[in-house]
């Protein structure tokens, strides 16, 4: 199997052009400045990571995808942390991750990762897509018989 | 086995001043949640948004670790360790993204706050904060914020599952700690019948991590100069995705003696019980349970000559079958449950029905947030139950009132109430009536007004108002809904026709990819990368097709799913990059005519696959979420880890037949102070008055009950 086309840039370990500053910017007080006493200023996030765990009702597979967002004061960048777990019956233990990566998001999906963190979670397309296509391309990646740049491209897909 | 009702104190200045020492204790070595929104904390620096730490050469002086789980137990632990861990890393060394973010969030992720979730859905937030950034000295602090939940797809009863939040919010949010399969709860109380008992609970739940016809053990005794009671169960449930949404099963061994007035009652009895729950349904807000008892034992009393009612035997070795049902219902500020449960039993080895018990329970709770985590909490319980006696009944069997609790079934998960409680009377005390000991019907009506004068909320109310949390927190329920819609959507019967068509879509994408082969193969060295994205594309939607034919779960859905516009619409890829840009400037009839097919296989796909009822998924996902989210929500947002409120207690029960002075009706007003400090002990100690006290009676009784936490978490 060949490399996907017009797949998202930004894959395969490559990190992407930066995002935008952080959403807390221009929220916090001017550096420096004490506050009043009795109130004290909010903390200043420069990393968010959020991992949700999938599990499959058969229970013999289970995929950990976590969205990490990390800013060095001035451009974001978010990472998908992916793991996939399987067991041929519910009795084993799921034991060490089959595959395990991190793929850089593309920034064109940065806006997307900020919605699945946000109030709206991942959508019922996105945990479709983390627990069928993703895992099964991180596998197939895993095995050699797909390009990993390919597989990464399918991972960063759930967030479309 | 009898327990003393709700509100049940011992006297215990001691214990008082021990529970306050560990109240004290509790709240000295709670986090200081984020330094930056502890108003006691003046002069905290702001940091500046747009600031590069790292470049600009900042410096760390402290790291703290905030989880609002830290105080249960073992979490308090790991969060102590990890903060000793991060300070002896981090503190005094130069700021680094990769030192906060990578390297911090390595100690923590090894340090596995939470479970590993093998089944449902799980959720882990780490978030990291810098704080009091002082721009002169070139120093700031570093806080980690960690969330973790794993909540259980079933909670029981509506009732029973508020218990459970109030007094095991870890079991609510799935934070019982992994690996340890022993708890021990020691108990303690003390009644005018009984007097001061003790005793414990213990339970072994091995992680089986399969189905086991049982997978847990629980023991529980009590005891006191007076009376003794033991019980112990052997039980296993499991988790559907029908209607029947959860059934557990039990076998039961209980034995008990205790004092009832001028008799003693006995009773050592074997079960074994099956009950169901049902999906929620009407707007989620309701669950049917219902389930079956088949018990055998002997019941004895000592009743003196006289007292001895009408076709009332002192002894017997008896069988009896219950049945039960009822309805539950959770709203945001309300628990209701409704049971009726029917006994018919028989004395001795006989198939004939000697006595039919039947017995109405209904319980209320509703709390009004009247301040920050202070609400106001009304609990009412109303409950009725009747004897028929076609032939005989063991005198025990009858109903035993005053201030102890018995249930119809045994279990945590539904108490069903059987006996008149009135706080005001000693356990057993009100039991004489018209035609001797023990009474052949009753009513009683439990109503308890709590307000925590003094709390201190599981979620500090820094945290729980915080957008950001809150945001992530909402997520994880939509994120677990959309887990369980897929698996409907799944089960749809027109996904299973979908699925039927992969086969042929399989041919008809490797005869495209023939004609792809035999058209580069005429036009050597021309379009390349056409060709090569073409190619790639039919592999990809190839590959999905392979995957769900090969996959026999529900993920099959999501390779599915892959081709079609509802995902990453791979079949379109393929007429795009082979149509779209290969065949439009070489116009090969055999590439038009098999994606015309490809073409056409995607159409009828798109068809069916877009006759799955989306609605009822969605709705069946929503409904099996609902209680847990109510849960959850009323956990974060009114519970209290450690609360002291002033109790206001007023009962009323009738047993007959009354006659005179013997039976009839009893008033009880009371009040008294409550303590519960999640997870570590909780206790209600009170006094009720008897205002219309009959011959023998006493003016009141005293109520006092303590649960500690779990010895061995």
């Amino acid at each position: 199997m060949g490399s996907k086309s017009d797949s998202n840039p930004g894959s395969s370990g490559t990190r992407p052009a930066s995002g935008t500053t952080p959403a807390a910017s221009g929220s916090t007080p001017a550096s420096g400045t004490t506050p009043a006493a009795g109130t004290t200023p909010p903390a200043l996030p420069v990393a968010l990571k959020v991992s949700f765990t999938l599990n499959t009702p058969d229970g013999l597979r289970k995929v950990s995808f976590g969205l990490e967002k990390d800013t060095d004061g001035v451009k974001v960048d978010w990472t998908i942390t992916f793991m996939l777990y399987e067991r041929t019956n519910a009795a084993a233990s799921f034991g060490d991750p089959v595959v395990s990566l991190n793929v850089f998001v593309a920034v064109a999906l940065h806006a997307n990762a900020q919605a699945a963190v946000d109030n709206n979670g991942l959508t019922p397309a996105q945990t479709a897509h983390a627990t069928g296509p993703a895992a099964d391309a991180a596998k197939a990646a895993q095995a050699g018989t797909m390009p990993a740049p390919l597989a990464n491209n399918i991972i960063q897909n759930t967030l479309k | 086995m009898r327990q003393l009702a709700g509100p049940r104190l011992s006297g215990v200045f001691t214990l008082l001043v021990t529970i306050a020492a560990v109240g004290s204790g509790q709240d000295s070595s709670a986090p200081n949640v984020l330094s930056n929104q502890n108003p006691s904390r003046n002069g905290v620096l702001p940091c500046k948004a747009g600031t590069n730490f790292e470049t600009d050469k900042y410096r760390i002086v402290h790291t703290t670790v905030d989880d609002p789980f830290k105080f249960l137990y073992w979490i308090g632990g790991k969060s102590k360790s990890i903060e000793a861990q991060l300070a002896a890393k981090l503190d005094n060394q130069p700021f680094t993204y990769k030192l906060v973010d990578a390297d911090g969030l390595a100690l923590i992720e090894n340090a596995r706050f939470a479970p590993d979730a093998d089944a449902g859905f799980s959720v882990r937030i780490e978030l990291v904060s810098v704080q009091n950034c002082d721009p002169s000295a070139k120093t700031l602090d570093v806080i980690y914020r960690i969330y973790s939940t794993d909540p259980p797809k079933f909670l029981g009863g509506a009732t029973e599952s508020q218990d459970t939040a109030e007094k095991s919010p870890q079991t609510t949010t799935g934070l019982t700690q992994t690996g340890n399969p022993f708890h021990f709860n020691p108990t303690g109380g003390y009644d005018r019948s009984d007097g001061v008992f003790g005793g414990g609970r213990i339970e072994i739940k091995p992680q089986l991590g399969e189905f086991h016809l049982f997978d847990s053990f629980s023991a529980e005794g009590q005891g006191s100069y007076s009376m003794q009671s033991l019980s112990a169960a052997l039980s296993g449930s499991a988790n559907l995705l029908g209607w029947l949404r959860h059934t557990d099963w039990r076998i039961n061994y209980l034995n008990y003696s205790a004092p009832a007035g001028a008799t003693r009652l006995k009773q050592g009895s074997l079960s074994g019980q099956i009950d169901g729950e049902t999906r929620p349904f009407w707007k989620s807000t309701l669950v049917a349970r219902f389930g079956g008892l088949l018990q055998g034992g002997n019941m004895q009393s000592n009743v003196p000559a006289g007292l001895l009612p009408p076709q009332t035997v002192p002894n017997a070795g008896y069988g009896s079958l219950k049945g039960y049902l009822g309805l539950s219902s959770r709203t945001s500020h309300n628990v209701f449950s409704v049971s009726y449960g029917l006994e018919l039993g028989s004395v001795g080895p006989s198939a004939q029905i000697d006595w039919r018990k039947h017995v109405g329970d209904v319980v209320d709770e509703f709390w009004i947030p009247l301040g920050d985590h202070k609400p106001l909490e009304v609990e009412s319980r109303f409950t009725s139950g009747g004897i028929q006696v076609p032939h005989s009944i063991p005198l025990p069997a009858r109903f035993f009132g005053g201030n102890g609790e018995q249930y119809f079934v045994p279990g945590d998960s539904w108490q069903i109430s059987d006996v008149p409680v009135i706080r005001a009377i000693p356990a057993n005390r009100f039991y004489l009536t018209g035609e001797g000991a023990g009474a052949d019907r009753f009513t009683s009506i439990n109503l308890t007004f709590a307000y925590p004068v003094k709390s201190k909320p599981i979620m500090p109310k820094d945290l729980s108002t915080d957008p950001e949390l809150n945001k992530v927190l909402h997520a994880q329920i939509v994120t677990a809904t959309s887990v369980e819609q897929n698996y409907y959507s799944w089960k749809d019967p027109h996904f299973s026709v979908a699925l039927s068509k992969l086969p042929n879509l399989k041919q008809l994408l490797n005869a495209l990819q023939s004609a792809v082969n035999t058209a580069q193969a005429a036009h050597p060295g021309q379009l390349q990368d056409q060709f090569a994205d073409c190619t790639t594309n039919i592999g990809t939607a190839a590959f999905d097709v392979s995957s769900a034919l090969a996959t026999k779960g529900s993920t099959q859905y999501g390779d599915l799913s892959a081709l079609l516009p509802v995902d990453s619409d791979d079949l379109k890829s393929v007429q795009d990059a082979c149509v779209g840009e290969v065949n439009q400037q070489l116009n090969d009839p055999g590439i038009q005519s098999a994606a015309a097919a490809v073409d056409a296989a995607r159409t009828s796909l798109m068809t069916e696959f877009n006759a799955i009822d989306q609605k009822s998924a969605a709705q069946k996902a929503a409904s099996d979420i609902a209680f847990v989210d109510r849960t959850l929500n009323t956990l974060f947002k009114d519970l209290n880890i450690f609360s002291v409120s002033p109790v206001a207690v007023f009962d009323t029960a009738w047993i007959g037949p009354a006659k005179g002075a013997l039976g009839g009706n009893r008033i009880g007003p009371g009040g008294g102070i409550r303590l519960e400090l999640a997870s570590y002990v909780n206790f209600t100690l009170g006094y009720a008055w008897n205002v219309n006290r009959q011959p023998g009676e006493g003016k009141g009784a005293l109520f006092f009950s303590i649960g500690i936490r779990d010895l061995f978490h």
